[in-house]
């Protein structure tokens, strides 16, 4: 699925002072499988624009195409498919629901359109070293353990972009390196591309194209 | 998933106010579905036996005497075309004038020549009467007078007049064969003809004589034929109608108040229509109680549904997760309340029969018709208004 920005402005960013931007304001277009990388520093938008393309942000200016059809005309309908098989995220502040267990959480998200079962569920925690604690209440996980949550969730459902928003900020090294072997084990299953939204660095993801915001 | 969803939506959520709802749902539902049996079931019945006259009623009616009566202002009589207009109401099934006596009459005795009973005598149509007795009829040149007297008559003169008077008293069959005397005085003239009780009349308190007689008494004895009546006597399909009340109200006509007491059928009328409108209320209460349950249970779990849309849920698979155990359990529900009145039938079957009325067994099939139609409409007015309060959350 291509992505087209013509001349977008997020209602939040237009308030802000004027400067020059890969996406602001700017003609953008992501192939897809592309593996993009959004360099920025903190409170510059990277979030805003990980949430204008999986469709939370709808106040904006200019256009905002989904192979080469408006976004913005789209309904609630269209939305929810778009992020069932074609958006896959990983958000910076997780958004997991505390009380419910890792499993739980990633079933809610994984039995829309099933690409994998629970023991490819638990093979996947087994990666990330979450194997014995898949079951434990959200709430009771650390901040570095429910983000393994979050990125087993988003590996569980088809996809054509993986939209990455500071995925690792709470992980080590070796977690970190964990999370991107699985993930691109994914996108290449899934013949996918990603946007990596992070604080300069790619953290071994072999990027094509950064942008900066 | 489905349970998943409803674990995340309703986990932490109260469900007392499901709970009265629901109570007032049971309630309600029963009280609607035993009316809406009993109106067909019983009701019906007894309106249909009163409308066809099975269970009509005799009433005899005369004008209210007021003070314009009193002073010759107005008529303590009906005229004919009072009488026509009367009958012609349409609770009236039957109805015809009492012709009194335009002469002085009185009872007597032959052994008890100082006995002397004012005889209120009149005469109606043979068809108000309860019986028509042999011998009921009479022709000028004949001797003996035939006469239906009141039951009540002849009770008050054995229970009070007989003993103050220190006359003798009669049992049905005796004073059937006694000889009486009825003096008929008037237009200078007196005259003592014997009379034979052949009947007696539960419905009219008067002595009746054959029309024959009372047109030649009054004649002979009288003024003639006065054209109106004192009296009606009335064969109404029900005295408990509020129609008739409203009538004799209007007209200032005045009958036995006791007689226009209720009737069962208006008892009952009564009855289902408070059953009835407890019924509804119940229902009417438990709906927005349930609407509001809702919309509370979705404004508390805000968050957890928008995190769910955000995830790509739509709007129907989370409708479903928060209509889902509600369908069931008002099924649940709907089956007690139908349980509940299939008993309640079966008890007031037994208490009914036992009462000389009957009740057909079974339930009829407006009452699922009416319990399919109240399940849908709260079914119905819940999905919209989950869906609507998820609509606007997600927009």
């Amino acid at each position: 699925m291509q992505i087209r920005l013509q001349n977008v402005l997020p209602s939040n960013i237009a308030e802000g002072p004027a400067r020059q931007s890969d996406v602001w304001n700017a003609n953008l277009t992501l192939q897809p499988g592309s593996r993009v990388l959004v360099n920025a520093p903190s409170g510059s938008g990277k979030t805003t624009f990980i949430h204008l393309l999986y469709g939370l942000k709808r106040e904006f200016s200019g256009n905002y195409l989904l192979d080469n059809r408006s976004a913005v005309t789209m309904g609630r309908k269209d939305w929810a498919e778009l992020r069932q098989i074609r958006f896959s995220v990983v958000f910076q502040d997780l958004r997991l629901f505390p009380r419910a267990s890792g499993m739980e959480n990633i079933r809610l998200k994984s039995e829309l359109r099933p690409v994998t079962d629970q023991a490819g569920i638990r093979e996947m925690a087994a990666r990330l070293g979450m194997a014995d604690k898949l079951n434990r209440p959200v709430d009771t996980l650390s901040q570095g353990e429910r983000q393994r949550i979050a990125i087993i969730r988003a590996m569980c459902q088809p996809f054509d972009w993986l939209l990455l928003d500071e995925p690792f900020s709470h992980l080590d090294e070796a977690n970190i390196r964990y999370a991107r072997e699985l993930m691109l084990e994914r996108i290449e299953i899934q013949k996918a591309g990603f946007v990596l939204a992070g604080l300069g660095f790619d953290y071994g993801f072999a990027t094509e194209k950064a942008l900066h915001l | 998933m489905k349970s998943l969803l409803r674990q995340i939506i309703w986990k932490g959520q109260g469900r007392r106010s499901f709970v009265f709802a629901g109570i007032g749902f049971l309630l309600g539902l029963s009280f609607v579905l035993l009316a809406v049996q009993l109106y067909n079931r019983v009701y019906a019945d007894i309106r249909a036996d009163l409308e066809s006259g099975e269970l009509s009623r005799y009433l005899v009616l005369h004008k209210r005497i007021g003070n314009a009566q009193v002073m010759g202002k107005a008529s303590a009589n009906f005229s004919d075309r009072e009488v026509a207009e009367f009958g012609e109401q349409p609770f009236i099934l039957d109805l015809a004038p009492f012709r009194g006596n335009s002469f002085a009459a009185a009872l007597t005795m032959e052994q008890f020549q100082d006995m002397q009973i004012l005889l209120p005598a009149e005469t109606v149509d043979n068809r108000f009467l309860d019986t028509i007795p042999d011998g009921w009829t009479w022709k000028p040149g004949d001797d003996r007078i035939p006469v239906i007297i009141s039951s009540e008559f002849l009770n008050l003169y054995n229970a009070v007049l007989a003993p103050s008077m220190n006359y003798p008293r009669f049992t049905r069959d005796f004073i059937q064969q006694y000889p009486l005397e009825i003096v008929l005085i008037g237009n200078g003239k007196r005259r003592s003809m014997p009379i034979r009780v052949v009947g007696f009349s539960d419905r009219i308190l008067s002595a009746l004589v054959p029309a024959e007689f009372m047109t030649w008494a009054n004649q002979e004895y009288g003024s003639g034929e006065r054209g109106e009546y004192s009296r009606v006597i009335a064969r109404v399909s029900d005295p408990g109608d509020p129609a008739l009340k409203r009538y004799l109200e209007s007209k200032d006509y005045e009958t036995n108040q006791d007689a226009l007491k209720g009737t069962a059928a208006g008892a009952l009328q009564a009855l289902l229509g408070i059953l009835a409108f407890l019924g509804l209320l119940f229902f009417a209460l438990a709906t927005v109680i349930f609407l509001m349950a809702f919309e509370l249970t979705i404004s508390r779990a805000r968050q957890e549904i928008d995190l769910l849309i955000q995830l790509g849920h739509t709007l129907p698979s989370l409708t479903r997760a928060v209509a889902g155990t509600f369908i069931p359990v008002v099924l649940g529900i709907s089956g007690l309340s139908i349980l509940l009145l299939v008993l309640t039938v079966r008890v007031l079957g037994s208490k009914i029969t036992g009462q000389g009325l009957e009740m057909e067994p079974g339930i009829w099939w407006g009452v699922w018709v009416s319990a399919a139609a109240f399940i849908s409409l709260i079914i119905g007015l819940s999905v919209w208004r989950i869906r609507a309060s998820l609509a606007a959350l997600a927009s």
